[in-house]
């Protein structure tokens, strides 16, 4: 899908005026998580960024993530609002302090 | 010889049989509008008109017997454009009267119920012969008013086709060599293909219509069995020049064959059909959730809201 949308879209979204979405589910891995929180992070901060799929910061919320599902604390997909809760624990908020403390960190823009 | 499909362009297209002179008529206001628990404003009919003119739809067909009925009529008629308002009577002079007094209407469908059930149950006639007699004289009256007409074979899909429908039909191809022969696969009892016995075969209708030198033949297909819009796609493939369809399905019951998924079919797979813009489908979709009060559910093919939604790690990362 995120390579070439021709490999599960059966044809273009904009045939039927529809525009394509990626949700965070419990099956979601860390390569949408990936494109959702650079999405995430150009709304918050007004900046292009990219992130590096073996980000620590990727991993934590993905595991937070997947905590949830294999809880079964939750039933529905993660919305974009609570994606951007996430990456301001970890990316905006977290890496400040971080910083001091913990060296081995990838610096966010890559 | 190696043959790799790569993108949508590479992906071959298909071709109708019997060439692509194939219109859809919309029934989202008259078979849609008798589902249960639906109503819909005449400010809403009107928005509906207008998607169905942007999406190219040729031909719709409209109730006139409530005053809001006639005032929809009235307002799509008066923009003079497509699709053709045409009208719906049953088999009795009062109701073609009423499509002769709305000025502009050239056409309208005539309730024939085809078959025992509905003739001696529903009608409550004493037998076919009544029927028949009936039928002919409400088409007879419509052409003498100079209408188009169509004939609708209500229930035909459980029919004696040889011992009743077919020498019907003969006899309204007799009085209008034109009159559109609408299949009404009214309970869903239709297969899309051929080697059944009567008269559950819509291709072997189509063609036995087409034998018998029938001009225009229409498909409408109730979604009982969920077989609508495959029996619709039959009924072109076979030789039926019109499908008559309501957006979303809806209508009474399971509804009837989508609008939606027999355009998306001919616009993306079938070659030549470019007359058809689907770019407000998703639009019209929202537009009768927030306005109609119809749930659109998320998996719905074409307008569903999951269609292009993707989560799972394995299909997003391709």
């Amino acid at each position: 899908m995120i390579r070439n949308p021709f490999t599960y879209e059966p044809y273009p979204p904009e045939i039927v005026g529809a525009t394509r979405s990626l949700m965070i589910g419990p099956t979601s891995g860390r390569e949408v998580l990936k494109i959702k929180v650079e999405e995430a992070l150009r709304e918050l901060i007004d900046m292009d960024v990219s992130v590096n799929k073996d980000d620590w910061r990727l991993n934590l919320i993905h595991s937070e993530i997947k905590r949830l599902y294999d809880e079964e604390k939750r039933r529905s997909c993660i919305s974009d609002e609570e994606l951007k809760a996430y990456v301001e624990k970890y990316f905006l908020f977290e890496s400040i302090f971080e910083k001091e403390s913990h060296t081995s960190g990838d610096p966010m823009p890559d | 010889m190696c043959v790799r499909f790569m993108s949508y362009e590479d992906l071959p297209k298909i071709r109708l049989p019997n060439g692509n002179d194939v219109f859809i008529s919309d029934s989202t206001l008259r078979d849609g509008a008798q589902m249960p628990g639906i109503v819909i404003t005449l400010r809403d009919r009107l928005r509906i008109y207008e998607y169905l003119h942007r999406i190219g739809i040729e031909k719709l067909e409209v109730f006139l017997f409530s005053s809001t009925d006639k005032r929809a009529a009235r307002e799509m008629l008066d923009r003079g454009c497509n699709p053709e308002v045409t009208g719906w009577s049953r088999a009795n002079t009062n109701d073609i009267d009423l499509v002769l007094e709305m000025d502009g209407i050239r056409e309208t469908g005539i309730l024939m119920s085809i078959s025992d059930p509905h003739i001696l149950i529903k009608m409550g006639l004493p037998g076919r012969e009544a029927a028949r007699e009936m039928y002919l004289n409400a088409l007879q009256y419509a052409v003498d008013h100079g209408l188009r007409t169509r004939a609708h074979l209500e229930d035909i899909t459980r029919s004696d086709l040889e011992g009743f429908v077919y020498p019907l039909v003969r006899e309204i191809i007799d009085i209008d060599r034109n009159c559109t022969i609408r299949i009404c696969d009214t309970l869903g009892y239709g297969l899309p293909f051929e080697g059944l016995g009567d008269p559950y075969s819509i291709p072997s209708m189509v063609r036995r219509l087409r034998e018998m030198g029938v001009n225009n033949i229409e498909t409408h297909i109730h979604d009982d069995f969920g077989f609508g819009t495959v029996n619709s796609i039959a009924g072109y493939w076979y030789g039926a020049n019109w499908s008559n369809l309501t957006f979303l399905g809806i209508g009474e019951r399971a509804g009837n064959a989508e609008l939606e998924k027999v355009l998306l079919f001919l616009k993306t797979r079938v070659e030549g059909f470019e007359k058809y813009d689907l770019s407000c489908l998703t639009e019209f979709a929202q537009f009768m959730e927030e306005h109609v009060g119809i749930r659109v559910p998320r998996n719905k093919a074409v307008v569903g809201r999951n269609i292009f939604s993707h989560e799972s790690g394995i299909h997003t990362a391709a």
